[in-house]
């Protein structure tokens, strides 16, 4: 260890996204020619301070050193200069120009003959950026947009690798990649290794981090919670380490009964739909459902099969009564309420006011024949927003001004007042902070005493076995496990059916 | 926090804007024109030419409201005064009236069919339309001008001038301002996939959009063979241009959504057409005309748009 | 809440302001009538004044006026040489002519008449594109008291052209004899012994090419030519080189490329160009309307007989001259009444022609008539002007002068 140089150093660097503590104290580094695994959950910091090196946000406090020297780029551009490239989880490149472009975008300048660009030195050049990361079959010419996902990201990796790097940042970049572009990505990994630079690398394959990394880090929360050297891997504890967090708060539920109620509201019959494959469940009056697994695993687009969003290539969705939901007004006059995981872009309209979100769904309601009125709305809002306690200026705020929690609440507002029977929440709490949470908890358990059933979709596996009365695990699209309230089932077991 | 407080500060002077622009617009030119841009006979050919303008935006409002946009509105108007023509001449100017309804209302429809079952963007489907119109007028008209009876003319009174002006203004605003239509429309402007997942057929709202915006079209084709007795091939060619430079300086976003606002189609329809009065009473030259509405346009669009958050075309 | 407020109190304005607009323009009909009635009286007196004091003519003293034309300042020579020719009848006459913006278009010929008139100009030429925007635009100038004339068209609608001329602020029209023009081309291309011809032309309702291309039609039915292509409404010189290049690519045994009316700046090279491109000289231009750069498109050989008013702009500049009588209280048709005058037209058919034509049309202060030739165009200088005499000085004018 003693030998081997410490390449970047982070040290006690904090960030807050308003009330949201992204990092708190992490300090960890990274040796020359060593390849660290950076693990944890979704929102657990690790996007976050990968990209406070990479200089695209800044800390609020914390020192870097790099190499030894402090650190403290001002733009990605120093960055770059000083050998720190990321490529990006986003899509970073340009649709509308040619993969040349794209690799020396900033950098024209390097091509510049006399006042006009000199394409075709610029296509050689792109063209040998991309020879070495061994992708050919990419022409350099080609514009952006003729290419598949998997090869854009490529591009980016050419764009990253040609400014020859002494830390190249991955973050969550393979899943977007096939098998070929994988084996790539590692390749250029091990040159570096070899070369005595350093790479960090963000995924949420756990195999794949064991099999890639010297090292992993692993954070949870936005605290640093531990380093673990390749010897002592064990996939077990890396995964309680990451995900295992005690339920310390009292929020959730306290009794310990599952829902005995047999009334069938919603009923999903041999479901196979893009990543499910015959799935079949019941939800029942009164029921908190909750539906577990990985990000992949299926789960978000169950919960849009059922509010008749996707059509099912095979089975059926009914409703209590027998009816099919082939559509999302069918599901809405049988009373289900939808929250997508994307609430920002598919439940809520962000550049609306408050008003205007929570009386969406129940014009039906507020207008008198075609005509609505203002009065009769904000009589609306104030029936169903009351108990929700929105920390909002007014009714006429617009959405986008609002913290998550707060947009989730104005997103249940919304379905509260159309009068719901059965709601699918999918990530309810994600993106929130923990007071808000627990309202959101609270208002779960308030809707279940009123005979309400929840479908309750998350990643987070403390929250659905808190919250429910039933746990259903997917996997790949099929149900690997289902377990009752009252079998007290522990997040380690589930975990074992999740992957 | 204080990056918000500029941003309200900004949009409220995005507000404002449009009604500066008119105000300053009408004092400059009463002023220069020592009163004449008060006079009744400029008012009355402001108020020809307005019907035009303000029936034309406010169609234009409603669909830009939802995020869409109809290029054929122009030729939709032509068609329908062809077709207008060709009743009146061979059944009877009253008989005229319904026929450029219908025939506005039905290429509305098509518009509209397209638009909600194909994939293909409004933007396209209605210049494909406009091309189609521009072809069909040549076919109805036999390629000339097409003229209607005399007493078409007389059709053409006060009253119903005043009709056609007041009744869109109401019914425009009546209609985007304060019925679940309106909400919806600005709502589908806002986020379609929002109201998709909110149970509500936007493409059912869509569609009685482009057939209102076709009526409209129609409407404004019998008014113009009301006005000048003739149905030409060129017949409407200027309403897109005016309709859009009115909406967008009235500062309706093409993009639709929660800012379109009525007030902003009106004054936008006000704005263009006291310009184009004052700036022929003032003897400014064609040339400097155009000049002047470009820069007018381009302080509009550069002042009423937050170019972060809205795009003008998408 | 301001703003609501705000937009309440526009909308006032505008209602308000559009009853008063309809309101005041009722009573403005009243007064405009008995304001036609003076007029029409004032002529008459005017006139036997006029007689009287003939001998006084030099002492005439003008009244102030303007008139406007929807003709827009183009660049073009010809209307350059309008406005040298404008520039001298304004300070003979004490007035203005104003080049001002108009859409060639039903609704766009009546914005212009209204707004001119709420502008406050006192007379009006304009070019109509359909007849029956005429019954408006007599009563619009007569509410106004405009005396008002027709430039490059004649009324075909028996109905309207007796309501019209029944105006007495209606002071005449001049107009080509587009059939005659369409048919003396035709002639020439048949005894040159073409066969084979494409035209270009404007899009179809254009009644100045459609009357043409009757001339036209006549002419090739009695020549046995065959018209083998045509192409119509070119917005730019593109258009044409387009149009050319498939009527060259079409037909291997064309003779020649009519152009019908005048399409856009630069047509005429464009096609002369394409046609060269081709290596075809075999095929000739022949044109309605004398190009921009007649003389170099003479000297490539391919342009082989242009014909056309003597300039574009004599004929709005005869109308306007109708009018400034009718202003000053002398109208030149007798008691009053319009003038209905042709313009003369010719061809040229040489390099040389073509030179002596352009030495003289091609300089933009070329005058048609200088200043003692233009004093006969007035009545109060010329009593014998009338609709006979006014058409033997337009027959008789001619460029080389």
């Amino acid at each position: 260890m003693s030998e081997e140089k410490l390449m970047l150093k982070v040290e006690h660097m904090y960030k807050n996204f308003g009330i949201t503590k992204a990092l708190q104290d992490v300090s960890f580094g990274v040796r020359q020619g060593q390849i660290l695994g950076l693990i944890g959950e979704n929102g657990s910091g690790k996007s976050t301070v990968t990209s406070i090196i990479a200089a695209l946000q800044s800390a609020d406090s914390g020192t870097m050193y790099l190499e030894g020297e402090e650190y403290k780029p001002k733009n990605s551009v120093e960055a770059i200069e000083k050998g720190i490239c990321m490529i990006l989880q986003e899509k970073g490149t340009f649709d509308l120009l040619t993969v040349a472009k794209n690799i020396f975008v900033g950098k024209e300048e390097l091509f510049v003959k006399h006042g006009f660009l000199d394409v075709k030195a610029m296509n050689r050049e792109a063209q040998k950026a991309l020879d070495a990361i061994h992708a050919e079959n990419i022409r350099a010419e080609m514009p952006l947009a003729a290419l598949n996902f998997e090869d854009r990201k490529l591009v980016e990796v050419a764009r990253a690798m040609y400014s020859n790097p002494k830390i190249l940042v991955v973050d969550e970049t393979t899943t977007a990649l096939n098998r070929n572009g994988r084996d790539i990505l590692y390749e250029i990994m091990k040159e570096m290794k070899e070369n005595d630079k350093s790479v960090i690398f963000i995924s949420h394959d756990l195999d794949e981090i064991m099999s890639v990394c010297d090292t992993v880090t692993i954070l949870r929360d936005g605290v640093y919670i531990d380093t673990i050297e390749k010897s002592d891997y064990a996939a077990p504890v890396l995964r309680k380490l990451m995900v295992g967090r005690e339920v310390s708060d009292n929020y959730y539920r306290t009794d310990k009964e599952s829902c005995k109620n047999p009334e069938v509201v919603l009923k999903m019959d041999h479901v196979s739909c893009k990543d499910v494959k015959d799935v079949s469940f019941e939800l029942h009056k009164g029921e908190i459902l909750g539906f577990g697994g990985l990000g992949d695993c299926g789960m978000h687009i169950l919960g849009n099969v059922a509010f008749g969003l996707t059509d099912p290539d095979l089975g059926k969705v009914t409703a209590g009564d027998g009816t099919v939901i082939k559509d999302a007004h069918v599901a809405m006059q049988k009373k289900i309420a939808y929250i997508s995981k994307n609430r920002d872009q598919e439940t809520l309209m962000v550049s609306c006011s408050i008003k205007d979100n929570v009386c969406l769904a129940s014009y039906d309601k507020i207008a008198k024949g075609p005509f609505v009125f203002k009065k009769d709305e904000e009589k609306f809002i104030e029936e169903h927003s009351k108990g929700l306690e929105i920390k909002m200026q007014n009714t006429d705020q617009y959405v986008m001004e609002l913290s998550g929690g707060n947009k989730q609440k104005v997103a249940l507002a919304k379905w509260l007042g159309f009068g719901a029977d059965i709601f699918i929440l999918d990530c309810p709490t994600r993106g929130i902070d923990i007071g808000v949470k627990s309202n959101i908890y609270q208002l779960m358990i308030e809707l279940r005493k009123q005979g309400k059933s929840i479908i309750m979709i998350s990643e987070e596996m403390a929250e659905v076995i808190g919250m429910s009365d039933r746990v259903i695990i997917l996997k790949e699209g099929r149900i690997s496990g289902e377990f009752k309230r009252e079998e007290g089932v522990t997040e380690l077991v589930l975990i074992d059916y999740m992957v | 926090m204080a990056n918000e407080d500029t941003n309200k500060k900004k949009i409220s002077f995005q507000v404002i804007f449009p009604f500066l622009g008119l105000i300053l617009i009408l004092l400059l030119f009463s002023i220069l024109t020592g009163g004449k841009l008060f006079s009744a006979s400029s008012l009355k050919s402001t108020m020809n030419d307005g019907i035009y303008i303000l029936l034309g935006t406010i169609g234009f409002t409603l669909l830009s409201a939802m995020g869409q946009m109809d290029f054929s509105i122009g030729f939709n108007m032509g068609v329908s005064c062809a077709v207008c023509c060709l009743v009146a001449n061979a059944v009877s100017i009253y008989a005229s009236i319904p026929a450029a309804i219908a025939t506005g209302l039905v290429i509305g429809c098509v518009n509209g069919v397209i638009v909600t079952k194909t994939r293909i963007s409004p933007m396209i489907a209605t210049m494909g339309m406009m091309f189609i119109l521009q072809g069909g007028v040549l076919v109805i008209l036999n390629g000339s001008v097409l003229q209607a009876p005399l007493t078409m003319m007389s059709l053409y009174t006060t009253p119903l001038k005043i009709l056609l002006l007041a009744g869109g203004i109401v019914l425009g605003f009546v209609l985007l301002e304060k019925t679940k239509y309106g909400r919806i429309s600005k709502a589908i402007g806002a986020s379609p996939e929002t109201v998709r997942q909110t149970g509500i057929n936007a493409n059912k709202y869509k569609l009685i959009t482009y057939i209102i915006v076709g009526g409209i079209c129609g409407i404004l084709g019998f008014v113009s063979l009301a006005r000048t007795g003739s149905a030409t091939n060129s017949t409407g060619g200027t309403l897109l241009f005016n309709c859009m430079n009115a909406t967008l300086l009235g500062g309706v976003p093409l993009t639709g959504g929660p800012t379109t606002k009525f007030r902003g189609a009106l004054l936008g329809a006000l704005t263009i057409s006291f310009l184009v009065t004052g700036m022929t009473l003032m003897r400014i030259s064609a040339q400097n005309q155009q000049l002047i509405k470009g820069i007018i346009f381009l302080i509009a669009v550069g002042i009423c748009f937050d170019r972060k958050n809205l795009k003008v075309i998408k | 809440m301001k703003k609501r407020i705000l937009s309440v109190l526009m909308g006032v304005t505008l209602v308000a302001s559009m009853f008063a607009g309809c309101g005041s323009s009722e009573n403005k009909t009243e007064a405009s009538e008995d304001k036609a009635e003076t007029a029409t009286e004032d002529t008459a007196e005017d006139k036997t004044e006029t007689t009287e004091t003939t001998a006084a003519a030099g002492d005439f003293e003008c009244k102030p006026y303007s008139i406007a034309l929807p003709f827009p300042e183009s660049g073009l020579t010809s209307f350059e040489i309008a406005r040298s020719n404008f520039d001298l009848l304004e300070s003979q006459t004490n007035g203005e002519i104003i080049n001002a913006a108009s859409d060639l278009t039903p609704d766009g010929v009546l914005s212009f008449v209204e707004s001119q008139v709420a502008a406050g100009v006192s007379g009006l030429v304009i070019c109509p594109p359909s007849d029956s925007v005429l019954p408006t635009v007599t009563q619009l100038c007569e509410e106004a008291g405009v005396y008002w004339g027709i430039t490059l068209r004649s009324i075909s609608d028996p109905e309207i052209k007796a309501m019209v001329e029944a105006s007495p602020y209606y002071v005449g029209n001049c107009y080509e004899d587009e059939e005659t023009a369409g048919y003396t081309c035709g002639k020439w291309m048949g005894d040159a012994g073409y066969k084979k011809i494409a035209i270009i032309s404007q899009a179809k309702g254009d009644t100045t090419c459609d009357t043409r291309e009757v001339g036209l039609g006549k002419a090739c039915e009695e020549l046995g030519i065959e018209i083998v292509g045509e192409s119509r409404g070119h917005a730019q010189a593109s258009d044409t080189t387009a149009a050319t290049e498939s009527f060259l690519a079409a037909n291997p045994d064309l003779d020649a490329i009519f152009f019908v009316g005048s399409a856009c700046t630069g047509a005429h090279e464009a096609c002369i160009k394409a046609i060269q491109d081709a290596g075809r000289d075999d095929v000739k231009v022949v044109t309605i309307d004398f190009p921009d750069a007649m003389t170099e498109d003479f000297e490539t050989g391919v342009l082989a007989y242009s014909y056309a008013q003597v300039c574009l702009t004599y004929d709005p500049y005869i109308s306007i001259i109708k009018v400034v009588n009718a202003i000053q209280g002398t109208p030149i048709g007798d008691d009053g009444k319009f003038t209905s005058n042709t313009m003369a037209m010719y061809g040229i058919d040489s390099v040389e022609a073509a030179k002596e034509y352009q030495a003289i049309a091609g300089n933009p202060k070329y005058l048609f008539y200088d200043e003692e030739e233009l004093k006969s165009f007035y009545k109060w200088e010329n009593p014998d002007l009338n609709e006979q005499t006014l058409q033997e000085m337009i027959d008789s004018y001619k460029v080389t002068e």
